[in-house]
């Protein structure tokens, strides 16, 4: 802008004096328009940026946007606006959770995040040119990390408002020129900052307190900086003594920030640090530097830097921020919600390392494909915990586990886990809800069902699907006819048992003995019967597949008895049914090379895996597990 | 004419002109939204959400709001004495609110007589009255405040839990402790002497476990777990003397069913009773109250401090856990001494084929109220579980009609005995919600109402329970921050000493 203006001044003048010079004329005009394509690139390279991340985030991580969403939800509602309120940073936290709704599109959620990317850009940048930084670059590292943190499902957009709430009001406060109506703004507008966006603040006071000491000359900056120290000690203090019913240390810090990943902790913490220490160092950094690094104009070295550092932040965002295992995860989760279950097994097979989640869901789809049977086996199978999530191993756990017990008919133990989960979470969530009024209404718990049915009526998307359950709460012939409903209640337990609360398994019998109609409760037990290596019971129970129809043997199923009847020397097959040829042709070709290398056959695992590691047999022989769990003992002993 | 006296008669004449258009339009509408003599009338009560239609209520309890759950365009209620001013409310809704000011003043006007509430809808341009709702305001006030514990009902985990103290005439609810400034540790079982705020006790466990007592003006906190007991100590139940407290100690398991019908079960596996000395800071074992071969639970005192009630079972093992049945048996207690004496059956499970939990004594020792199900102790789980009352002078035993066919546990006298707070899943078969019933000098419980709160609406999505309800006299002048600092303190170990 500056050297626009300059070179019109020369021009004027050059032209005032009558001097005119074609050549200079024509550099004029070049530098007039290249300073116009200047200023066009000043415009093109961020918007590339952000459109690079609305795709990064409506391409890689759509599925995590739609995950969020499923977390939490947003109720039209009094009583859960000042619930947000018991809290300094409540504030900021209820706008986050009224944009996270709008994640149930996935590139409504995207566009969310690009526009708090942009935020971030546009008020950095507004920061930075008050100091004379005006390097696009400055600007787009907040942005870049904001879009770091937004990988992590764990980090809220909330805390996002927040960071930029706290850059709204900086920005605000060094454009107040006069020094007492600064110091009076700072003061109360921190008093408000604290108050919608928590222990953050302390970053304002940080960036304040850095403004007034080095960057300002008025006679009582000492003051201004010292009040601004004695209010982010005394305010904090001062509201959880009279306001809040919160610790200190909630006071200053929020409990949530603990409890997130390491690298989040770090880009957070980098994020917070990074104003400060931009402006420490512009001021104590000599002039020439200055020049160099943050007034840089469009040259070789500057252009060069910025590519690198894009290609750096690239690569370490890549190794540490996104993580493909969890945004597989999460894609696999989304297709499991849409019920497209022929989707997970192809996606699972993309996974490149054990993942307790996705072989819970993969072995789910795999029944509701009906693949149990024929190709369990071809994924990494962990034993009998593979069937389900043990649900004091983590809050996603407890958050996806009672899935498993609804799809089985265990109505009262999805509601558990359901509700167990609402608890663990804190809030409610329309994933758990929706569960939670499914199970009341198969239960008959018509009263109970209502009331998650009126929570679900204050929100903004789910008050159709709310309406639909309303009334068939209201009109018992609906309720009967709904598939949904109509489906489990015929899978209703009928003879009492009772679980543990220690209890890890998922009581396969107990409820198989109760509806021997169950498909899915005969398949996961033989699976677990397999998994377990126990094929005396399997064997016993073999005869039920033609009680469910089944048109042949399944392949697994057909393994495991090839084993077993070699080892008893007795022709087990229901009758019926035989094995296929082309497994009892493998199974020859197994056990001949099993035999060849008895000596040592756990060394030629890796042959084992490569040629028959889809089999119930490699498994069987080279897969060590743990006892069962699916069988619990008494669950008061 | 002075052209300004013209204007300004003109302008009045206009401002007059213009009021009389508007009150008339008032005049008009408001005639229309009002009922007049061509109203159809029906020969039964509106349906209200809560049902607060035929109960006894104190002069000092908090507006009663409800909804009107009939289908309707317009709404009007009118509430008044037999004499006495009338307070109308309408509402497009069905919400009726009622201004506290004037709520104030219609049960003072109607205080030991009866309330009238008149319920007018209006269908299709046409309006419609219910026959009267005749509620009964008694002389009897009831203690000013509530407390209770307020948390998520989950089965295995808990998060946000805290004791409050509710006002019972208003909405004001306070709290006394929550347990995000104590490491999110599990807050239970509070309990008070004789309905006094000064005398108090509560649980911590988890983090920062042990057990808060308030008296004297002292809070300490105080470690009962002592290596001689089971556990450290759980149900409470103060002397009359405010020195004492019953304890009972428990080994607890719990287990979930699988049928629509049942959800959970929680029984003792060993439970023994003990009792405290808060000025010796000292537990002390009695054979009597603690034999190996039975449970003994649920302890409270005779309002005289002469006798412990409370529940005894024949141990059994676990897994035969719907054999248990609870007696409830009082021993003879000697303050002085400190010694317990002879052992009484008061209720006998082989008689009544049911077992008994939460014995609570009436504060003029006249009459016990207690809960029986079929089987154990949980009784919050049991939906048959229900309250009977026994006169403690000719030992009757009736079942008060308060029930419902869903559990009712938990229950509370207030200090005078005239009103009852009982926990009822009535509401939903789920959530537990606070019944307050009036307890006439007779005997006779009245029906119960729902604790009011200011959103008649309030109970369609809260989803937090309510748990152990007791009625003080007076707040209690403790706060979260304060007893924040108590439970970070370090705590006094209680000593143990047996005697026979």
């Amino acid at each position: 802008m500056l050297l626009k203006v300059l070179l019109g001044k020369i021009k004027k003048k050059l032209c005032h004096h009558g001097t005119t010079s074609s050549i200079f004329s024509e550099f004029m005009i070049i530098s007039m328009t290249n300073s116009k394509r200047l200023n066009l690139i000043l415009w093109i390279v961020p918007a590339a940026c952000f459109v690079a991340c609305f795709l990064y985030s409506v391409i890689f991580n759509r599925y995590l946007i739609a995950y969020q969403e499923q977390l939490q939800l947003f109720r039209f509602d009094w009583n859960y606006f000042t619930g947000h309120l018991t809290k300094p940073g409540g504030l900021a936290e209820y706008a986050g959770a009224f944009l996270i709704q709008f994640y149930i599109n996935p590139v409504t959620g995207a566009f969310i995040v690009t526009i708090t990317g942009i935020a971030a850009y546009a008020l950095a940048g507004y920061i930075f040119r008050k100091y004379q930084i005006s390097g696009m670059l400055w600007s787009l590292i907040p942005s870049l990390l904001l879009v770091a943190l937004q990988s992590d499902y764990l980090f809220n957009l909330g805390y996002i408002l927040r960071l930029l709430l706290i850059l709204t009001f900086f920005s605000i406060y060094i454009s107040v020129r006069n020094g007492y109506i600064r110091c009076a703004f700072g003061f109360i507008g921190w008093t408000f900052l604290y108050l919608a966006a928590g222990g953050f603040s302390l970053l304002a006071t940080l960036i304040c307190i850095i403004h007034e000491l080095l960057f300002t000359r008025n006679r009582f900056r000492l003051f201004t900086a010292s009040g601004f120290a004695l209010i982010a000690l005394l305010l904090p203090y001062l509201a959880c003594k009279t306001i809040y019913f919160i610790t200190i240390r909630e006071a200053w810090f929020d409990p949530s920030f603990f409890t997130l990943g390491k690298i989040t902790k770090y880009t957070l913490l980098l994020f917070i640090a990074y104003f400060p220490l931009l402006l420490i160092v512009i001021k104590i950094l000599p002039a020439p530097s200055k020049m160099t690094w943050f007034q840089s104009g469009w040259k070789l070295k500057t252009i060069l830097a910025g590519v690198i550092f894009i290609f750096a932040f690239t690569g370490i965002f890549k190794k540490y921020a996104y993580n493909p295992e969890l945004s597989l995860f999460f894609e696999i989760d989304h297709n499991v919600q849409q019920a497209r279950w022929d989707k997970v097994p192809e996606l699972a097979s993309r996974s490149r390392e054990p993942n307790h989640l996705i072989l819970y869901y993969t072995n789910l789809a795999l029944y509701k494909t009906g693949h149990l049977g024929d190709r369990m086996f071809y994924y990494d199978q962990i034993g009998v915990p593979g069937l389900w999530l043990n649900r004091e191993g983590d809050e996603i756990s407890l958050f996806l586990g009672g899935e498993l017990f609804y799809h089985l008919g265990n109505i009262n133990e999805a509601y558990r886990w359901a509700f167990d989960s609402m608890v663990t979470n804190g809030q409610s969530s329309p994933r758990l809800l929706k569960q939670l009024v499914l199970t009341s209404l198969i239960n008959g718990d018509l009263a109970v069902a209502e009331k998650y049915l009126n929570i679900l009526d204050q929100s903004l998307f789910y008050k159709s699907w709310s309406k639909h359950y309303h009334n068939c709460r209201n009109n018992p012939d609906l309720l009967f006819k709904d598939p949904e409903i109509a489906g489990k209640r015929q899978l209703l337990i009928t003879t009492d048992f009772v679980s543990g609360s220690n209890d890890s398994g998922i009581a396969l019998k107990p409820l198989l003995n109760d509806h021997p109609d169950n498909r899915m409760a005969f398949e996961y037990y033989m699976a677990s019967l397999l998994l377990d290596k126990n094929l005396a019971a399997f064997a016993d129970n073999i005869g039920r597949i033609k009680v469910f129809g089944y048109k042949e043997i399944p392949v697994h199923y057909e393994e495991a008895l090839l084993i077993y009847m070699g080892y008893v020397k007795k022709n087990l097959l229901p009758e019926g049914y035989g094995i296929h040829k082309s497994t009892f042709q493998r199974f020859q070709d197994y056990a001949k090379e099993y035999s060849s290398r008895s000596g040592t056959p756990e060394a030629a695992v890796n042959y084992f895996n490569k040629n028959f590691g889809n089999t119930y047999w490699f498994y069987f022989h080279f897969i060590n597990n743990s006892p069962s769990s699916n069988e619990s003992s008494h669950p008061f002993n | 004419m002075n052209p300004a006296i013209l204007l300004i008669r003109i302008l009045t004449l206009n401002d007059l002109l213009k009021n009389s258009s508007l009150v008339v339009l008032i005049w008009i509408l408001f005639a229309c939204s009002r009922p007049g003599s061509n109203l159809t009338e029906i020969k039964r009560e509106p349906q209200l959400n809560p049902d607060y239609s035929g109960i006894t209520i104190p002069t000092n309890i908090a507006p009663l709001n409800f909804t009107i759950n009939e289908k309707a365009d317009n709404y009007l209620v009118k509430m008044h004495p037999a004499k006495g001013d009338v307070i109308s409310i309408t509402s497009a809704t069905g919400n009726i609110i009622i201004s506290s000011g004037k709520w104030k003043k219609l049960l003072e006007q109607s205080k030991g007589k009866e309330l009238f509430i008149e319920v007018f809808i209006k269908q299709e341009g046409h309006w419609i009255k219910f026959q009267p709702i005749i509620n009964h305001v008694s002389i009897d006030p009831i203690d000013s405040y509530l407390v209770y514990r307020l948390f998520d009902q989950g089965y295995l985990v808990w998060n946000k839990m805290g004791i409050y103290q509710r006002c019972l005439e208003n909405f004001d609810e306070s709290p006394i402790m929550v347990n995000n400034m104590s490491d999110r540790n599990c807050i239970n079982c509070h309990s008070f002497c004789k309905n006094f705020s000064n005398t108090m006790l509560f649980h911590m466990r988890g983090n920062l476990p042990g057990t808060i007592f308030y008296r004297n003006g002292k809070i300490t906190r105080v470690n009962t777990k002592t290596n001689q007991v089971i556990s450290p100590c759980v149900y409470p139940a103060w002397h009359p003397d405010g020195r004492y407290v019953a304890f009972s100690i428990n080994h607890i398991a719990q287990a979930f069913y699988a049928t629509p019908d049942h959800r959970r079960e929680a029984i003792d596996t060993l439970s023994d009773l003990v009792l405290y000395d808060t000025e010796r800071n000292m537990i002390s074992n009695y054979a009597a109250i603690a034999s190996k071969d039975r449970f003994e639970s649920f302890p409270t005192w005779s309002p005289d401090g002469r006798y412990l009630y409370y529940v005894s079972a024949t141990a059994i093992p676990p897994d035969r856990y719907r054999e248990i049945h609870y007696d409830l048996l009082r021993i003879v207690f000697d303050p002085e001494n400190q010694q317990f004496g002879t052992v009484d059956t008061v209720v006998s499970s082989s008689c009544t084929g049911l077992s008994v939990s939460f014995p609570r004594i009436s504060p003029d020792g006249k009459y016990l109220l207690f809960c029986m199900s079929e089987y154990g102790n949980f009784t919050i789980w049991h939906k048959d579980s229900d309250l009977y009352l026994m006169n403690l002078e000719t030992n009757e035993i009736t079942k008060p009609e308060i029930n419902s066919n869903q559990a009712e546990s938990y229950h509370s006298w207030s200090s005078t005995g005239r009103w009852i707070v009982f926990s009822s899943r009535r509401t939903d078969g789920f959530f537990t919600r606070i019944y307050i019933a009036y307890f006439d000098k007779n005997g006779k419980a009245h029906k119960p109402f729902l604790l009011p709160q200011k959103n008649p609406l309030f109970y369609n999505e809260f989803l937090k329970t309510y748990n152990v309800p007791e009625l003080i006299t007076s707040a209690v002048d403790l706060n979260p921050r304060i007893l924040s600092k108590i439970a970070r303190s370090i705590p006094v170990n209680a000593s143990f000493e047996i005697n026979k």
